[in-house]
């Protein structure tokens, strides 16, 4: 394990740039763990991370750094995470405050490369963004367009009238 | 024609005259704000990553997110994980939800009855109808020919008062976990839709041939009730309840006996009626029994009167 720890790895972005890291941050994600599982000699040749900018990729190794040490995800995880839905870890929240190109950057990236405690952490986040506010506040803070018909809009409003004295 | 090509000839003379003055900065500035758009859209497409971040909603939040456009709508409306999470809802490709009467060990857990059900179990548990959590929830049933909010503001006031009925068996889901939190999806859920903020809880507790009942202090929550404040509810048994009887089927004797008055924990009470109805080993059933009366919310009442 303590080798294993030392061990670096190569990883390359979409936009080509050579990045070395740790073996043990990287496996944080689950792509690039079996990726490495699959190629077998870790750290001779590079592994492409495709679909990941590399100022992204830089941005989620830093997550994977801080996080190299947690204990990997056991099942009770995912019912124990939505339950504290509110609750980001302070490190993460700081991590986290980033303009919203870059937050779903992350989001994206941390499906595609299978980090699932990240992974919730951005879609934590963008929940955060959500929460308490009015339908027109949600439109205003994502730039979404109200696609409804004035009827359909009517609609909706009328099946939702009971949620919205709080 | 003439005056039309005209004025092409300005318009692309000024269009490459401005962008010659502001080429870099307003590529930049459009780019970026375009990426922001695919990016962020790139999330909201992807039905996974939209159910991961409604998921983390409030019951309350996730269906006011309906307002916001057509992809929200429908994924809040059509996600069956999400409703699984937020909402009482069963998938709708299972058999409909029944209660049965069943033994220790059995691997049924959280059944919402209903009247037909119960009498045809192997005891008859309770003569009164039994109202579906289900049939409350706007996401599964469509109460069509009525406005529904009527019809569903008059359930919750019907004679004032209303109940609901929940059983779940203890056996698989509170065993051995008396004290919380238990770890199931449905516990987020609100117990009805539209949410009711206040309810009296009757229990029902019965082990083999001994039953104990009796109502719990009301259960508020000013959001809406959720499945956990009625678990909640029933962790912090008996203390607090206002016990109606204590007895053997059939008959209900008055008097409760001394360990059970003196308001020791649901497990302990539950262990301390299992060691009693060891004699009477031929019927085993735990069960708890919610009968909530529901208070409407000022807004509801309006909306009747």
């Amino acid at each position: 394990m303590a080798s294993e720890g030392e061990q670096t790895v190569k990883l390359v972005s979409s936009d080509n740039v050579e990045i070395v890291t740790e073996r043990k941050v990287a496996e944080r994600s689950m792509l690039i763990k079996n990726m490495i599982e699959d190629l077998g000699a870790p750290g001779e040749e590079p592994i492409p991370i495709m679909n990941v900018s590399e100022a992204v990729l830089r941005k989620v190794l830093e997550w994977c750094t801080h996080h190299k040490n947690d204990p990997a995800p056991s099942q009770d995880d995912d019912a124990d995470s939505r339950k504290k839905t509110t609750d980001i870890e302070d490190w993460d929240q700081k991590f986290m405050q980033v303009d919203q190109e870059m937050l779903f950057e992350i989001i994206l990236a941390a499906n595609y490369m299978d980090i699932k405690a990240l992974l919730d952490v951005g879609c934590k986040t963008v929940a955060n963004m959500i929460k308490g506010k009015s339908p027109e506040e949600i439109r205003k803070t994502f730039n979404i367009q109200n696609d409804f018909t004035p009827e359909e809009e009517d609609q909706i409003r009328r099946e939702n009238e009971w949620a919205e004295d709080r | 024609m003439a005056k039309r090509k005209h004025n092409s000839v300005y318009q692309n003379r000024t269009r490459r005259k401005k962008a010659k003055q502001a080429a870099a900065p307003i590529e930049r500035r459009v780019t970026r704000s375009m990426t922001t758009k695919v990016t962020r859209q790139a999330v909201f497409d992807t039905t996974e990553l939209m159910e991961n971040i409604l998921a983390h909603l409030t019951p309350h939040d996730a269906i006011r997110a309906k307002e916001v456009c057509r992809r929200f709508n429908d994924v809040v409306t059509s996600s069956l994980l999400l409703h699984e999470r937020l909402f009482l809802r069963r998938p709708p490709a299972q058999p409909p939800l029944r209660y049965r009467v069943v033994g220790k060990g059995t691997k049924s857990h959280f059944v919402v009855a209903d009247g037909e059900a119960d009498k045809a179990g192997s005891r008859e548990f309770d003569d009164r109808p039994l109202l579906t959590v289900i049939q409350r929830n706007p996401f599964l049933f469509d109460l069509d020919d009525e406005d529904p909010r009527k019809l569903k503001a008059r359930n919750v006031l019907d004679d004032g008062r209303d109940s609901l009925y929940m059983k779940w068996h203890l056996l698989d889901t509170l065993q051995g976990n008396f004290s919380g939190p238990v770890n199931e999806p449905w516990v987020n859920m609100l117990v009805s839709n539209p949410p009711v903020t206040s309810a009296r809880v009757w229990f029902l507790i019965t082990v083999g041939d001994i039953f104990i009942d009796g109502n719990s202090p009301p259960v508020q929550n000013a959001n809406g009730l959720t499945m956990n404040d009625l678990l909640q509810a029933a962790f912090n048994l008996p203390s607090g309840m206002d016990r109606d009887g204590y007895g053997m089927w059939p008959e209900r004797t008055l008097g409760i006996p001394a360990h059970v008055e003196s308001g020791m924990a649901l497990s302990e009470l539950v262990a301390n009626l299992e060691q009693e109805q060891q004699a009477f080993a031929d019927w085993y059933d735990i069960q708890v029994v919610f009968d909530g009366t529901f208070v409407a919310t000022e807004k509801e009442i309006k909306s009747i009167k």
